[in-house]
């Protein structure tokens, strides 16, 4: 479970996130959604010691997180892929994938890329290529595997579906939605399709300009009279 | 017969690249100019005099003791003064500022090394040439061996460092994107302080070979960064294999720019050579701002091929 508690955090100087308290919970989907830049990024990379948190705390199991560095949260079990710069782009996909691997001992990463060459082919198909030359889907489905290449105890995923084909988009919600069944891990998902994202979802938080505005089930926010259609572009 | 000319710049290039080539490794991990190097290589100058002179023991030793000094001090400057100030979100100027005051710090250590060692033992550590202590190998001096063999030697360590070996593989991820580096699990500290202790090790190298060739003094450093950061430039400042072939380009322009000009103009040029690399380093910024890997890779992708 991560628990963060009046949590304030952004960039140096720039206040992005005010008093967040909330509960993210284990073999669950816990979605975070909002408007565009409403801090939703932020909150994630927040739990990954990637920003400057003014004050608050955020708890893993109970053991502090912030003031770690991020190779000491990533060795905690937690995996995330980013919005943004998720894959090496100078490095080969090859070299990516071992790096995602890089706090598993070697025999173990083979196995486990061949694992996930398995759900994403892409990997195997450019191997060899610089990640950099792939094509926005691409690198998105790279980034994917890279982030599960670690079996973590906690997955989160920034706008996953992000530059993917709807086809291929649905493939990875239904992803993860057998990642939290088969792997029982606690997955947290961002994602600008909210009303796919809630269906799928478990738990649901809504972030506006940089405050909680709701939390509870996935399925009262959907149904919410309110809210959904204020933030979410979700009628009826 | 080789001409001395020739032997004098295939010695200083390739001693001039290993500074380059280290020079730009922390230029891209870090992003500041370093304008300590020089005083690295100054600092370990003085090693191979006390064997030479002191302890009276091949010089070549201080090729190890060089590469562990210069590391020492250059992961000094990282992990005390630059870090510290990184974490506290210091400018890029601020951060340059911080290296020319450690410049200053270590000028003023090799000044007090070298009055201590000239008082105690009575030997010359101010415009000194060790060359006379050289072997010879071939009926050459050694170092017109030495010099390019460690420098082949680096270079290809440096590449399959960095490509086949998975710490070298991070320090490359952990220089593109720390942040992503953190969170697959990379001590992007570590990387960089390693990135810091190579660079100095092999600014150490160059220094623990000068004296061999090269009349060294305590400001030697000061003299030789106008060369190493027109190397880096012509370089491309975000590429070692780069940094190499610049230090080797402006060592032999240096060399037999000035030995050809001393011939036709006159020897009054000689006082002059610093002209050269700096003249370099000008056009590179006016016309290729982005080094020889800029232009090869503008050449490759006019001619179809990328
Ligand atoms: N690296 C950064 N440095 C400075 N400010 C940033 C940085 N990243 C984001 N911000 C600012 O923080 C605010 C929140 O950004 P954030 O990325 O968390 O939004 P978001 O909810 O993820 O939006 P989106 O749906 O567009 O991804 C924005 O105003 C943005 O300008
Ligand atoms: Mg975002």
């Amino acid at each position: 479970m991560i628990e963060i508690n009046g949590l304030n955090a952004g960039y140096k100087r720039l206040h992005v996130l005010y008093d967040i308290s909330l509960r993210f919970e284990k073999n669950k989907i816990n979605v975070v959604v909002g408007p565009n830049g409403s801090g939703k990024s932020t909150l994630l990379k927040s739990i990954f010691g990637l920003t400057t948190i003014y004050s608050g705390s955020i708890k893993f199991n109970g053991v502090k997180l912030n003031g770690l560095m991020p190779h000491q949260i990533a060795r905690r079990g937690i995996a995330y892929l980013p919005q943004v710069d998720n894959v090496f782009s100078n490095l080969t996909v090859a070299e990516n994938m071992l790096m995602a691997g890089y706090t598993l001992r070697r025999e173990e990463v083979e196995e486990r890329i061949e694992e996930v060459s398995e759900t994403f082919p892409v990997i195997k198909r450019y191997w060899k290529s610089k990640a950099g030359f792939l094509s926005g889907g691409e690198r998105q489905m790279v980034a994917m595997a890279m982030a599960l290449l670690r079996k973590p105890k906690v997955m989160m995923f920034d706008e996953p579906t992000g530059s993917l084909a709807p086809k291929i988009a649905n493939e990875v919600l239904e992803k993860i939605v057998e990642l939290r069944d088969t792997l029982g891990i606690m997955i947290i998902l961002v994602e600008q399709n909210a009303k796919k994202a809630l269906e799928i979802g478990d738990k649901a938080y809504l972030l506006v300009g940089g405050r909680l505005v709701f939390h509870g089930d996935s399925r009262e926010l959907l149904e919410h009279p309110e809210l959904g259609k204020l933030y979410l572009g979700i009628s009826g | 017969m080789i001409p001395p000319m020739i032997r004098d710049a295939t010695i200083f290039s390739c001693l001039l690249a290993l500074l380059s080539t280290g020079l730009t490794l922390t230029y891209m991990t870090t992003k500041v100019p370093n304008f300590a190097h020089g005083s690295f290589a100054a600092m370990t100058t003085y090693i191979t005099l006390i064997l030479v002179k002191i302890l009276k023991v091949n010089p070549y030793f201080s090729v190890g003791l060089g590469f562990i000094l210069g590391g020492v001090i250059a992961l000094i400057l990282y992990q005390v003064i630059l870090k510290p100030l990184l974490d506290r979100g210091a400018s890029y100027i601020v951060l340059m500022i911080a290296t020319i005051g450690y410049d200053m710090i270590l000028y003023s250590l090799i000044n007090i090394l070298a009055d201590y060692l000239n008082r105690t033992y009575k030997i010359s550590t101010r415009l000194y040439i060790l060359k006379s202590y050289d072997f010879r190998v071939f009926h050459q001096p050694c170092i017109f061996i030495v010099a390019p063999v460690m420098a082949v030697l680096v270079i290809v360590s440096l590449y399959f460092l960095l490509t086949r070996t998975r710490f070298g593989i991070a320090m490359r991820a952990a220089i593109e994107n720390p942040a992503l580096a953190g969170v697959v699990g990379i001590n992007v500290n570590l990387t960089y302080a390693a990135s810091w202790f190579i660079a100095g090790g092999l600014a150490g190298v160059a220094g623990a070979l000068l004296p061999l060739w090269l009349m060294c003094n305590p400001d030697i450093g000061g003299r030789l960064i106008v060369s190493v950061f027109a190397a880096s430039i012509v370089g491309g400042l975000t590429n070692i294999y780069g940094a190499f072939l610049g230090g080797i380009l402006i060592g032999m322009a240096e060399v037999l720019g000035t030995g050809y000009l001393s011939l036709t103009v006159g020897t009054w040029i000689a006082p002059y050579r610093p002209i050269i690399p700096l003249v370099i380093m000008a056009v590179t910024l006016l016309f290729a701002p982005t080094g020889l890997t800029g232009i090869g890779l503008r050449f490759l992708r006019r001619s179809g091929k990328r």
